[in-house]
């Protein structure tokens, strides 16, 4: 499809493709090199912004953790009546703002030995001071309470789950609590519980105030999952990490859930619960009080600088393929329209006008050189053309003159040769393609006599047909005044030599028949000897010496004589006829003529004529070089 | 005479609104009705009732109270705070054996869910590991968990266990009780996998004792037993609407759980209503009733272990309502 388009057209193409694939391999590299980079910067980030978070917690709750830890002194060194127990509690929540509530609860009988439950508590109250209580009792069986029952279990300090305590102001609250002892012979053994209390709304705000990037948060869970801050308030307390795992069908968050109260620092892709966006969770643990906190960044934010730079890159790089496009075509176009023009003129040129202006080009390169080359051709060709023309011309000239020579020969042959009851006559003149000068002549000199001529002028063309009917006439006059073949030859062989500038001259032989006796008396001009053909015999008659007519003045010719009895036949021929050629160039030759001859006895003379012209142009393929004349009588007696 | 006319008027409207001949509200009988624990989705069927009007259409009127740590069921029936209590049969056995006459007038699930949960890092995988560890226990609910220490022959210390598995989760004990539907999910929602965990269910030791059930004092019971078996009869309505309305059924847990300030996670709730499904829909004997040999063989246990010295009669324990259609 492509090679049916414009040059125009592929080199756009093929140069758009080139360039896209250049442009999408850097794009790709530098994109996936930018995104790492990016990546990395936000990790940083992240790890910094955890890292300053968790410090921030750790002294938010570390504090609160040395109250129950500094009371569990005076507990287990002094011998502390009810009122200073409420003195200290109360002091402890006046002091720490963020502290909500403190409180002491003893095992059975340990502060009063009446007492399963002795307890007492101080929370912050209206205005911010403390105010003081009791618990414990069949509404409040403390020794149930997570806060209470682990550190003594476990004997070991211990923060709770979020919870609402329906003691106080039923706040959602975590406990920080730890077991003391007794002292002397009741050393190791647990006397009860110290607590402090740290609202969730406190560490909600906490959290809340981390900002990450614009639509990023914050989250705290506890050792269990509980989310103890996140910005969706329904998840604190009520669900887990794991839960949520659950619910969403999010596996891979269980997974994050398990390495976070692990106490592991990682990260993690996952969605973003607010906008259900993709976002990287970071989480490091909080080791004041075993909670792992996470921030999300949401990926859309963080990647927001690449998705810029790519958008800029994207409309850079269409402008930059337009503009090439642009330049691509105004490119191929500068080749294609010189070459488009030239296409034109060549066409014209080829329709014949010659005198088309070839379209200028000015540049130097291929398509110069090649409007160059196309002119010269142009130029090259009107020449040839009109060479062309003149030859034509000249050949057409020739031509004509060709058929003059032909219409003046034949219209100097005899027209109807002569008949008489003693003889038969046959003759027949096939001229060469560019006209020689044979003759032919019979007609009778008196009542008993026949003259025969035949004659072979050398050249071609008008002066050689003027000069055979010259020597025509001159022959017949001196045959009609009464010469013998002899004064015939030498007669017209002086008046032929009188004046022959153009030094032409012709070969001849004349003979004369007593029709009565058969009596051939004849001489020769340097003419090839005629056939006689006697019974099935055929013989050349002896050759006679003498020159061709119109060479040398008053030379003297021969003359001979021999008797014809009925039924012999005399041929004479041109040396078109033994000088024919084969396409290899053999002669005919005497040897086939008499053979030929021969072969033909009994035969009237003109099928023995046309019978041998018609061998001699099988024999030379019909291609003639040189007029073929050939003359024949029977004697009949 | 006027006078007269309207003493006339007055008598026979109100006579006729007393025998109800105006199309008005017959009297409702109101009832308290205590369950076993904090509200759950174990409950959904009661709460279903009591929200889509069941007992309403029953003449009941129905105030549900939770039984909690300060207050267990037993505790409620006994102090007459509740006329009606969902019990399992181990506490209806254990109160009928302290001489305190009642009644189970519906036997609900017929399917112990109760589990023992240890950690395998602890140690423990099988049975007999179990010497001499922490093991939390329910109070009120220990039958089932002594009954299989003594058939295992294992000497456990036991602690008493609240509201949450925490305790374990922390490492203050070294198994817990815990119901499948129930506190292993929280479990496995704290982050535990369930690969971690040795479960040992007392169903697999031949302990598999009824769970929920209707109970009322004998003499609240016979004061008027066509209340009982009307609330028991609008309660299973209750649970057939739970289960063909899950979602309707979750929001109204959640609605319970989030006013009686207690953690409402929609997927642990979830996770027990189906398994709740699971134990009423199993039902190995006819439902609402409490087989002969279900309560010897649990009298026979708790006897064994020492939870009752003596046991009720079957006859007076037990009082069926029929068939529930």
């Amino acid at each position: 499809m492509i090679k049916t388009h414009s040059i125009a057209l592929k080199l756009s193409l093929v140069l758009s493709a080139v360039c896209a694939t250049i442009f999408l391999s850097v794009f790709l590299l530098y994109f996936g090199y930018a995104r790492d980079l990016l990546l990395r910067n936000v990790e940083n980030q992240a790890r910094e912004l955890l890292g300053a978070n968790v410090n921030e917690l750790n002294s938010f709750f570390l504090p609160i953790k040395a109250s129950p830890d500094n009371l569990v002194y005076f507990l287990e060194h002094c011998n502390l009546e009810r009122r200073e127990i409420e003195g200290l509690l109360a002091s402890l929540v006046d002091k720490n703002q963020n502290i909500y509530g403190t409180e002491i609860a003893f095992e059975p009988g340990a502060m009063d030995k009446k007492e399963r439950y002795y307890g007492l508590f101080a929370e912050r109250w209206k205005g911010g001071k403390s105010r003081i209580g009791s618990l414990g009792g069949g509404k409040y069986n403390y020794f149930t309470y997570d806060w209470y029952q682990i550190p003594r279990e476990t004997r070991s300090p211990q923060w709770t789950e979020p919870y609402i305590d329906n003691l106080s102001g039923r706040v959602m609250m975590v406990t920080y609590s730890r077991p003391f002892y007794g002292a002397g012979k009741e050393e190791g053994v647990i006397k009860g519980v110290v607590g402090a209390d740290v609202s969730i709304e406190a560490i909600s705000a906490k959290i809340a105030s981390i900002k990450v990037l614009g639509t990023g948060y914050a989250f705290l869970i506890s050792q269990n999952g509980t989310y103890i801050a996140h910005p969706i308030r329904e998840l604190v307390m009520n669900e887990t990490i794991f839960s949520l795992a659950e619910t969403k069908g999010f596996p891979e968050l269980r997974e994050i859930g398990r390495n976070m109260i692990a106490g592991k620092t990682g990260s993690a892709r996952v969605f973003n619960l607010m906008t259900g966006r993709p976002a990287k969770l970071f989480y490091a643990p909080v080791s004041s009080t075993g909670w792992s906190l996470a921030v999300v960044f949401p990926e859309e934010e963080y990647l927001a600088d690449i998705h810029k730079l790519n958008n800029l890159l994207g409309v850079l790089a269409l402008a930059g393929f337009i503009l090439m496009l642009g330049a691509v075509t105004l490119l191929a176009r500068s080749i294609t329209r010189p070459l488009a023009a030239m296409s034109d003129a060549a066409g014209r040129i080829a329709g014949g006008n010659l005198d088309t202006s070839i379209p200028p080009v000015e540049s130097r390169d291929e398509v110069g050189l090649l409007a160059d080359a196309f002119s010269h051709m142009q130029r090259s060709l009107k020449d040839y053309i009109v060479r062309l023309t003149s030859e034509t011309a000249a050949r057409q000239r020739m031509e004509s003159e060709l058929s003059i020579a032909r219409e003046i020969q034949f219209s100097f042959l005899p027209r109807k040769l002569p008949s008489g009851p003693a003889f038969e006559l046959a003759a027949a003149l096939e001229p060469a393609k560019e006209v020689g000068g044979d003759l032919y002549d019979c007609f009778m000199v008196d009542e008993r006599r026949l003259c025969l001529v035949i004659g072979d002028v050398t050249g071609k063309g008008v002066p050689a047909a003027l000069f055979m009917s010259v020597a025509k006439a001159l022959l017949k006059n001196a045959a009609n005044r009464g010469f013998t073949p002899d004064r015939m030859l030498a007669e017209v062989n002086n008046q032929l030599c009188d004046g022959n500038d153009s030094a032409m001259f012709v070969t001849v032989f004349a003979a004369l028949l007593d029709t009565s006796t058969g009596e051939l008396s004849y001489a020769s001009a340097g003419h090839n000897p005629p056939v006689l053909l006697s019974g099935a015999k055929s013989i050349f008659i002896p050759k006679l010496p003498g020159p061709p007519l119109g060479i040398r003045e008053n030379a003297v010719f021969k003359l001979s004589s021999l008797r014809l009895s009925g039924g012999d036949v005399l041929l004479a021929y041109t040396d078109g006829v033994t000088e024919a050629m084969d396409r290899e160039g053999a002669l005919y030759s005497d040897e086939r003529l008499l053979a030929y001859v021969s072969a033909a006895s009994g035969q009237n003379v003109s099928e023995l004529v046309a019978g041998l012209m018609k061998e001699i142009d099988a024999y030379s393929k019909g291609v003639r070089s040189d007029d073929t004349t050939l003359l024949a009588i029977k004697f009949l007696g | 005479m006027v006078e007269m006319k309207r003493f006339f008027l007055t008598l026979v409207t109100a006579f006729l609104a007393s025998s109800g001949v105006f199309g008005a509200q017959p009297e409702m009988k109101k009832i308290t009705f205590a369950t076993l624990w904090y509200p759950q989705a174990q409950f959904a069927g009661y709460y279903v009732a009591l929200e889509k009007g069941f007992y309403r259409n029953h003449g009941l009127d129905v105030t549900i109270v939770d039984a909690g740590p300060a207050m267990s069921a037993p505790d409620y029936l006994k102090s007459g705070k509740a006329d009606f209590a969902l019990m399992w049969l181990t506490q209806g056995i254990s109160v009928a054996a302290e001489g305190v006459p009642l009644v189970n007038f519906g036997q609900f699930v017929h399917n112990s869910g109760m589990l023992l949960v240890a950690r395998k890092a602890s140690g423990i995988t099988k049975p007999s590991e179990l010497e001499g560890r922490k093991v939390g226990v329910w109070p009120g609910f220990e039958a089932q968990p002594r009954a299989f220490f003594r058939r295992h022959g294992v000497h456990v210390q036991e602690v008493p266990q609240t509201v949450s598995p925490n305790i374990f989760l922390r490492g203050g004990v070294d198994a817990i009780s815990a119901m499948l539907y129930d506190e292993y999910h929280v479990l496995l929602m704290s982050g535990v996998e369930p690969d971690d965990l040795t479960v040992f269910r007392f169903s697999d030791s031949g302990l598999n004792f009824p769970e929920d059930g209707l109970y009322a004092l004998s003499s609240t019971y016979r004061a008027d037993p066509a209340a009982a078996c009307a609330f028991a009869r609008a309660s299973v309505e209750g649970w057939r609407y739970v289960f063909a309305h899950e979602d309707e059924a979750l929001a109204i847990v959640l609605r319970r759980r989030k006013a009686a300030n207690v953690p409402a996670p929609r997927a642990h709730q979830k996770w027990m209503m189906g398994h709740l499904k699971e134990l009423l829909e199993s039902d190995k004997s006819a439902p609402g009733v409490l087989s002969r040999e279900d309560f010897d063989a649990t009298v026979a246990v708790m006897k064994e272990t020492g939870v009752i010295r003596s046991a009720p009669s079957y006859d007076k324990f037990f009082s069926g309502c029929g068939k529930y259609d």
